[in-house]
């Protein structure tokens, strides 16, 4: 019971992180319809400055936290100007240049992180330390931090989406862009608003992390793949889709250690791929639906 | 690998030019020490694993991220079955092979139903985990160590390099035959169709899915074969080969080269190839680099630096030609009325339509006399009635319009009778049999053909190539097709310009024979949708389906199309046609179908309808 | 521009020309004017640049050549928005529900320009609900369940949400049933009697003419007949070759 209790809860946790990955696809792909790649690379970047700052130049937690996030929203905000530089409301984004534009900006990000960290895995400054025990299962605080504020998080989003004029915008581009254009909703000015908001939800991803899963710099790929795979899991539901996508795909890569003489490493990378072939097989919709395939 | 004679390869000599220039280039720079050796041969195995990505983005522009996976299991594959075995590299290679085609025609099934973007992130998916799973699976892969001691061949008395440099070439230049060959015939014409307008495609015929899932596989192949090279030419493999960084490297020499330009790909490999491999600080250096080199060629060249040449050069040639071409364009209209060469076309014409008149011939003997019978069709979107209850039939050879205010529901019936969408209410049975069910390129293969009311060219391909897809009813997407036309069998080249030779003949007929080369896009709106009409009617269907056509033509282009369709009556063609322009229905119908809000209101010869109450009130409002 | 016995000119357009990027021009040339209180309609046959014209005056399409002018201010290179914003707001062909949202956020987001004034947006909402008491029974109920005619009457009250200063309407008996075309022309005949100028796109020119001040008949992009609505629904010539009758 308590071993499966600390797996749950794990799996639960670190779902919360793809979560929050996919969420700013989701968020940004719904305005934009950009999929942006760069998204594991604001975890990258937001993370490995977060440690920087809280370690070698002792800032405290909260102030480095609000640095961070202040640089990596500029970043989101020159993520959005590369990619739509070229963009008229007669010339829609291409979205093979779009995604090739992040996927280099996944690789930029990539090297700056080499060059200026060097390729050893670094971690990070955890927001409470120690553990905490229930029912027999022990659980890390800031798996605890993990997991409430990214359903924080979530909720907030949720909230914006339905209740404010930003949010509403954001639907409106997200049915129809040339619509919402002729309704006065200023298109790019809400997509840069996309690109910000998932920046940041991106670097808060890395900081939360970067005391549990080390930091290194090819691990902007890594999260980016999770953020993708709890996106197509979950489906377009903007925010509920993601979540629940990125919550299922941290279980079930930790499921797998309930069995005896599992070794966690191989099954976590094999796993996630094979359930989402059998997803789209199934359901390619999503787990939450709307509408995908062709 | 495959049975090629040496006549078959010369025939298409693009491939031999290509290489050639190449050699020409490259030969005096090894001999004189300024390129290394090395770095051709590297160029040759990267040559073959963006040919992979080419065949996909170029022809049928889909971009696969996975690839720099299918190329990481060809190079593990010889070197994990040499460890574990110790079996030869060409049994490690068909390993690699086949478990890649197994890996492509699942992927492929599964992430080719999604939209271009999703596809994209399930291959990039894909991608990453080939590598993480080589990270990991080090009992197998030897984890972030490599593997090493993959076996050497040698060719007769040459150096193991030596015969792998020719091994390497020789499958270069072999693929780089097939691949154009490929692109440059109907498989390939068929792929850009889809790439332009998949719909639009598969209502000519194409096989859509099978025919991209088979060339997924194919160019998992490709990029398998370069991996087992690699592996072989190396003599070791280690992950970060195939990292994200990697496969950026890959996309890098692609758009060099820009997409559908292979030649260009083969300039970006060997520019790429001369950056060294390098370790440390400077690895990082490099990354950076290659990121920032190819969002700058990504930003200032889109179509590819090679792809942005072509295009300046085709630019300057038409800046020269201007004067010319207006007067052509002049030609044109002039020629509307005085159709130059008409005779010798007309007989041709007569010889591809034959089969048609026995056709129509049949259908007088056994055949039903209703080609098309419509039985409560019915079709909702959200809360609108689109088309509702609606039942009728056409009789063979005559032609039948159909009107109605926008938004009546007329289109809506014409994507129902084609399988663009799917029936869901009441039966439609064409030629004797139930449509409903069958997909588009099913329907259009049993001879129903249609245009589209906002026309739908492919852009892709020239004036007289869209016709050639509609004349050879695109490609059906078999193994088989693929490996025909990638060979250049003698039948496939036949056929080809067979088809090239009808679609001219239909050219003539609307009168734009003399702009058979053009881009469709230099067409104005009216002509391209003349043009829509051949694509249509070169398969010589039993049944054409036109929507709006005569909208946007001008008069002398009316009367042309109407004579085309009186033609094609009496060569046993049954028309159904929705048009607003009511002298024009009332001239050609046999029998009108008047739709109002989804439901048939009115049925019957012009002069009734004309005269109907009901129609009167909804539509022509006196 | 406008005699001084005329009502002034809100929307003017000169030598309008526009084209699909990378395509040959489907508008040329083309001139027409928009006076206060004064109801134009666009006729001609599909494909002849009625909604080419529209979208290249609401900023969807780039301008080639000549000059937008709305309410003696250049517009003719402003974004898509800021033309709402100054009060040029369009309905557009189709309807073109957000059909995911409800129809109580369609019509807010009609008002969208007017956010910052919600109390004002409120009375509008209320206005539109009044003028369409049919919406709001159906206020929760998501836009693209709706039948047809209620979303023509979603896509007017989203353009009123915006209070308009002069309105696009593009083919608003589009796929609509006789009974439900007659309602809305009575509901466009009202907003212009209610001083809105108004540039209606239509195809069903008899219906356009009945309604309308003047009109113009567009053939291949270009203007090829214009005048009052009685002399061209008087016209034959007219009728028959431009009108397809």
């Amino acid at each position: 019971m308590a071993e499966f209790l600390q797996v749950l809860f794990t799996g639960l946790s670190q779902g919360g992180i793809y979560a929050l990955i996919g969420i700013g696809f989701s968020l940004v792909n719904m305005s934009t319809r950009v999929l942006n790649l760069a998204q594991g690379s604001y975890a990258l970047l937001g993370g490995f400055v977060f440690l920087t700052l809280a370690t070698r130049y002792g800032l405290p937690l909260w102030a480095a936290l609000a640095l961070v996030l202040v640089l990596v929203a500029i970043l989101g905000v020159v993520t959005e100007r590369i990619v739509s530089l070229r963009v008229r409301p007669w010339r829609p984004i291409s979205h093979d240049m779009a995604i090739l534009t992040t996927l280099a900006l996944v690789v930029v990000a990539e090297g700056a992180a080499f060059l200026i960290w060097g390729p050893d895995p670094q971690r990070g400054p955890a927001l409470q330390r120690g553990v905490l025990n229930v029912l027999g299962a022990i659980l890390i605080w800031q798996s605890v931090w993990m997991l409430v504020i990214t359903l924080v998080i979530a909720g907030g989003l949720q909230w914006l989406l339905v209740r404010t004029w930003l949010g509403r915008a954001m639907r409106a581009c997200a049915q129809n862009p040339l619509t919402a254009a002729l309704l006065g909703i200023d298109v790019r000015r809400v997509g840069m608003a996309a690109f910000t908001l998932s920046a940041v939800i991106g670097a808060l991803a890395g900081m939360l992390v970067s005391p549990i899963t080390w930091l290194d710099y090819q691990i902007g790929g890594e999260f980016m793949l999770k953020g993708v795979l709890a996106y197509l899991l979950g489906g377009e539901l903007a925010i509920a889709g993601p979540l629940v996508g990125g919550l299922v795909l941290g279980l079930v890569e930790n499921i797998f250690l309930l069995f005896p003489g599992a070794t966690g490493g191989l099954l976590k990378q094999v796993v996630p791929m094979a359930l989402l072939i059998v997803m789209l097989v199934w359901r390619p919709q999503g787990l939450l639906g709307g509408p995908r395939a062709r | 690998m495959m049975p090629a004679s040496p006549s078959m390869l010369m025939r298409n000599r693009t491939w031999l030019i290509a290489l050639a220039a190449y050699a020409v280039i490259v030969v005096p720079l090894m001999m004189t020490g300024l390129l290394y050796a090395d770095v051709v041969v590297t160029a040759g195995i990267f040559f073959i694993l963006v040919m992979a990505m080419d065949l996909l983005f170029g022809c049928a522009g889909l971009l696969s991220f996975g690839h720099i996976g299918f190329f990481a299991i060809g190079a593990y594959a010889p070197a994990v079955l040499a460890k574990f075995f110790a079996a030869p590299l060409f049994s490690g290679t068909l390993a690699g092979l086949a478990v890649n085609l197994v890996l492509a025609l699942t992927l492929g099934r599964v992430f080719l139903r999604l939209s271009g973007s999703y596809f994209m992130l399930g291959t990039l998916a894909f991608g990453i985990m080939v590598h993480a799973v080589i990270r990991t699976w080090y009992p197998v892969t030897g984890g972030d160590a490599g593997l090493g001691d993959i076996p050497r061949v040698a060719i007769g008395t040459l150096s193991p390099q030596m015969s792998l440099a020719l091994v390497i070439w020789v499958t270069a230049a072999l693929l780089f035959w097939f691949s154009l060959n490929l692109s440059s015939s109907r498989v390939g014409r068929a792929l850009r169709a889809i790439r332009g307008d998949a719909v639009s495609a598969a209502c000519c015929g194409v096989d859509v899915a099978r025919l991209r899932i088979n060339l997924f596989a194919l160019s998992a192949c490709y990029a398998s074969i370069s991996g087992s090279l690699f592996a072989a030419y190396n003599g070791a493999v280690h992950p970060d080969s195939f990292a994200l960084s990697a496969l950026l490297d890959v996309l890098l020499m692609l758009f060099f080269g820009g997409e559908g330009t292979i030649w260009g790909a083969l300039i970006g490999v060997t520019l790429l190839r001369v950056l060294p491999d390098v370790s440390g600080p400077l690895q990082a250096g490099k990354i950076l680099f290659s990121g920032v080199l190819f969002a700058v060629i990504i930003f200032l060249f889109p179509m590819g630096v090679a792809g942005a040449l072509k295009d300046g050069v085709k630019r300057f040639a038409r800046a020269r030609s201007g004067a010319r071409t207006s007067e052509a364009a002049a030609g044109t209209s002039g020629s509307a009325t005085v159709a130059p060469g008409r005779g010798a076309a007309g007989d041709t014409v007569t010889a591809v339509t034959g089969a048609v008149g026995l056709r129509a011939a049949g259908a007088a003997g056994g055949m039903p006399a209703a080609v098309i019978e419509v039985e409560g069709l019915g079709q909702s979107f959200g809360g609108l009635r689109a088309v509702d209850a609606v039942s009728f039939s056409v009789e063979a050879g005559s032609i039948r319009s159909l009107i109605g205010p926008n938004g009546a529901g007329k289109s809506t019936m014409l994507n129902l009778l084609s399988g663009v969408q799917p029936v869901r209410e009441g039966r439609v049975t064409g030629l004797g049999q139930p449509l409903a069910g069958l997909s588009p390129d099913r329907i259009a293969r049993l001879g129903v053909r249609r245009t589209f009311q906002h026309e739908r060219l492919f852009p892709h391909l020239s004036v007289i190539e869209n016709v050639m897809v509609g004349c050879e009813s695109g490609s059906d997407g078999s193994v088989g097709d693929l490996v025909r036309c990638g060979l250049a069998l003698p039948s496939t080249r036949a056929e080809a310009q067979r088809a090239r030779a009808a679609s001219l003949v239909w050219l003539e007929r609307i009168g734009l024979a003399d702009r058979a080369d053009d881009a469709v896009s230099e067409l104005p709106h009216g002509l391209r949708k003349l043009v829509e009409v051949a694509r249509a009617v070169a398969a010589v269907p039993q049944v054409l389906l036109l929507d709006e056509t005569a909208a946007g033509l001008n008069a002398t282009e009316k009367a042309r199309l109407k004579t085309l369709l009186r033609s094609l009556r009496a060569e046993g063609v049954t028309t159904l046609l929705i048009e607003h322009d009511m002298a024009f229905v009332m001239d050609i119908s046999d029998r009108i179908l008047v739709l109002d809000f989804g439901r048939l209101i009115a049925e019957g010869p012009p002069d009734v309808v004309r005269r109907d109450p009901a129609v009167l009130a909804a539509y022509l409002g006196a | 521009m406008s005699a001084d016995n005329l009502a002034p000119v809100v929307l003017s357009v000169e030598g309008l020309s526009a084209a699909y990027e990378g395509g040959l021009p489907v508008l040329e040339d083309v001139t027409l004017e928009l006076a206060r209180g004064e109801l134009v309609a666009v006729l001609g046959a599909n494909g002849a640049g009625k909604s080419t014209l529209l979208r290249t005056l609401s900023g969807l399409l780039p301008c080639l050549s000549g000059r937008i002018v709305f309410e003696g201010v250049d517009i003719t290179h402003l974004a898509p928005d800021r033309r709402v914003v100054k009060g040029l707001v369009q309905v557009p062909e189709g309807r073109q529900m957000l059909a995911a949202l409800s129809v109580e956020e369609n019509l807010l987001l009609g008002g969208y320009v007017h956010r910052g004034d919600p109390a004002g947006l409120r009375r509008t909402l209320d206005e539109v609900f009044a003028l369409f008491p049919r919406l709001s029974e159906r206020r929760a109920q998501a836009a693209g369940s709706l039948s047809g005619g209620e979303q023509q009457m979603v896509a007017l009250g989203r353009a009123m949400m915006g209070r308009p200063r002069a309105l696009l309407l593009d083919e608003p008996s589009f796929g609509l049933a006789p009974k439900v075309v007659s309602d809305t022309f009575r509901v466009i005949d009202g907003l212009r009697s209610s001083g809105l100028p108004i540039l209606l796109i239509e195809q069903n020119a008899s219906k356009a003419l009945a309604v309308a001040d003047r009109a113009v008949v567009l053939r291949a992009g270009r203007v090829v007949a214009r005048g009052t609505a009685t002399e061209l629904a008087a016209s034959e010539e007219v009728r028959k070759s431009y009108l397809g009758e």
